[in-house]
């Protein structure tokens, strides 16, 4: 049931799509509350993909929650809003994420046991300090070691421990995927089509989707550490043409294949001629350009 | 059956310095007469006439009339296997397709022979009227060989006119002009070494100095060249080979600067 509202800070229309009933009791105050904030994509942490490039996060009013927020936007195509028309037909989805997945890199990158308002210091993206908020201690304590003197707590990054963590996402997506029936596997399937007998989709399937889906938000580094952690079973890479038992195709793919060359060049030098005929033709034109003004010597002679 | 035995091999070794320069091939024509040769240049501009009488020769026999049409660049690289003091003999078969050179050192202990490919050459013969010339300068063949190498330093074309006074070679270019005046030997110590001018009338003609630069290979065939020439007509220079026969090259005259005037 998605409800378009009007958001002045956002300045675009926001859709929650998301229906736990909690929201739905902050969804009344939603146009106020909602202030947005560019934070480091925990991915790009790492990977800069484009650097300086920022990802747009949501907070709840009082900086509690943070949302993710996802733009669909087609081509040609606009909104109704009461009587007037909004020309920008995108869509903005925003989705609740779990904070330590944008605190995680900090405290990966963190050389020292320190407090978190220490840690979430980003001179790119100053916004990033308001996740202190968002993050409750019993969280933190799910991926960092605490050491606590009295009311000052400071954290290490404890790598055991986010893999727990990270394992129990998977673990939960998956068996939200194997519920929802979800298609995980390679090839697409209509929506329309359904299976008279229960579809045998094997475990690793659904955990290697939700493994997918979860390291969308790690780097590299963690990403990898998380593969070995779970132990997923290997993916059987396709199958490549050249190998399949196949017949071969009746017509060589040309243009499919980089490593093709086409048979004849033309573009390319001709091969050059050898010195020897150079030498010859040279000479032989020398002496045609002396012939020139000089009548043919058959002319003075009559053929016999 | 053709066989053609020249004691002095070196002579055939001339002749083809003095034919490779001009021709790509030719066909060789051999008769009871001797071996005749003519052929035009790519150009169409000269006409050379090799003429080898069977008398010159060791031994000579020719059945039945042969032509023979070789590459000259291939025959010239056979001729080079040969010392100048070899004998060689040129052998062929009647209607064969290869033809056969011997060479045998003096003393008789190295032969070698070699077999050479012939072409199938479709050349037309022109035929050379019988001319009395206006002017005939003989002269020795190196200072014409001399003349003509100073002279194409100047320009492409060379203008020789003949007078009764002498011969002039003039050329005109870029750098400069050059002129060569010959007079005719007043006394003659060798017969060679004289310049003699036979002349009916004066003739001024203009010739591409390349053409007579190629002519001059000839030089060694030879102590002493003829220049024949009449207004309007080629021009001979003529290498007489000493008891065998001659070459005579035919170069037509320019016409650029009548088109000029």
């Amino acid at each position: 049931m998605p409800r378009v509202t009007r958001n002045n800070s956002l300045q675009e229309n926001v859709v929650d799509v998301s229906s736990s009933p909690e929201k739905e009791d902050e969804s009344k105050s939603r146009a106020k509350i909602v202030s947005e904030c560019k934070v480091h994509h925990p991915q790009s942490q790492c990977v800069m993909i484009v650097p300086g490039s920022g990802t747009l996060y949501a907070f709840s009013h009082n900086y509690t929650k943070i949302y993710e927020i996802n733009q669909f936007d087609e081509p040609k195509r606009s909104w109704f809003i009461d009587n007037s028309v909004q020309s920008d037909g995108s869509l903005f989805l925003t989705t609740s994420i779990d904070p330590l997945f944008l605190i995680l890199p900090y405290l990966y990158k963190a050389k020292y046991t320190s407090p978190i308002d220490q840690l979430l210091v980003d001179d790119e993206y100053p916004d990033t300090k308001k996740l202190t908020t968002c993050s409750k201690m019993q969280d933190l304590e799910k991926i960092a070691d605490c050491k606590q003197s009295g009311s000052f707590q400071a954290w290490k990054y404890n790598e055991q421990k986010t893999l727990n963590w990270l394992e129990k996402k998977v673990s939960r997506i998956s068996q939200h995927l194997k519920d929802s029936s979800f298609n995980v596997t390679h090839s697409t399937v209509s929506a329309n089509y359904v299976k008279a007998a229960a579809a045998i989709v094997p475990e690793s399937s659904f955990m290697r989707y939700a493994f997918g889906l979860v390291t969308e938000y790690l780097s590299d580094e963690l990403t990898a550490a998380l593969e070995n952690h779970l132990n997923l079973p290997v993916v059987p890479k396709l199958v490549k043409d050249e190998e399949s038992n196949e017949p071969p195709a009746k017509r060589k793919k040309i243009a499919g294949n980089p490593n093709q060359e086409p048979l004849e060049d033309y573009s390319k030098d001709q091969k050059p001629l050898t010195k020897e005929k150079l030498l010859v033709s040279a000479k032989s034109k020398a002496l045609a350009s002396a012939a020139k003004g000089s009548k043919s010597i058959s002319s003075f002679f009559g053929k016999k | 059956m053709f066989e053609a035995r020249l004691l002095q091999g070196s002579l055939l070794k001339k002749v083809m310095e003095a034919l490779k320069e001009l021709l790509n091939e030719a066909a060789w024509d051999c008769s009871d007469a001797g071996i005749q040769l003519q052929a035009m240049d790519n150009s169409h501009v000269s006409l050379v006439s090799l003429n080898l009488r069977a008398e010159g020769f060791d031994k000579y026999r020719c059945d039945r009339n042969l032509s023979m049409g070789m590459n000259l660049g291939s025959m010239s690289k056979i001729l080079k296997c040969a010392s100048n003091e070899d004998i060689i003999t040129i052998k062929a078969q009647d209607n064969a397709d290869t033809v056969t050179f011997v060479f045998e050192s003096p003393d008789q202990d190295k032969v070698s022979d070699y077999e050479m490919k012939l072409m199938n050459l479709d050349q037309e013969h022109l035929g050379i009227p019988e001319t009395d010339y206006a002017c005939t300068i003989r002269l020795p063949s190196s200072e014409f060989a001399r003349i003509c190498r100073d002279l194409s330093q100047f320009g492409e074309s060379m203008v020789i006119s003949c007078t009764k006074e002498g011969v002039r070679f003039s050329a005109t270019g870029d750098i400069g002009t050059g002129n060569i005046k010959l007079a005719q030997s007043a006394k003659v110590d060798k017969e060679e070494e004289a310049v003699v001018i036979e002349m009916q009338e004066p003739v001024s003609l203009t010739f591409a100095c390349r053409y007579l630069n190629s002519f001059t290979k000839a030089t060694s065939l030879s102590k002493s060249v003829q220049l024949s020439m009449s207004p309007e007509v080629p021009l001979v220079v003529e290498y007489k080979i000493e008891d065998i026969g001659h070459v005579r090259y035919y170069l037509a005259p320019k016409i650029e600067d009548e088109e000029a005037a």
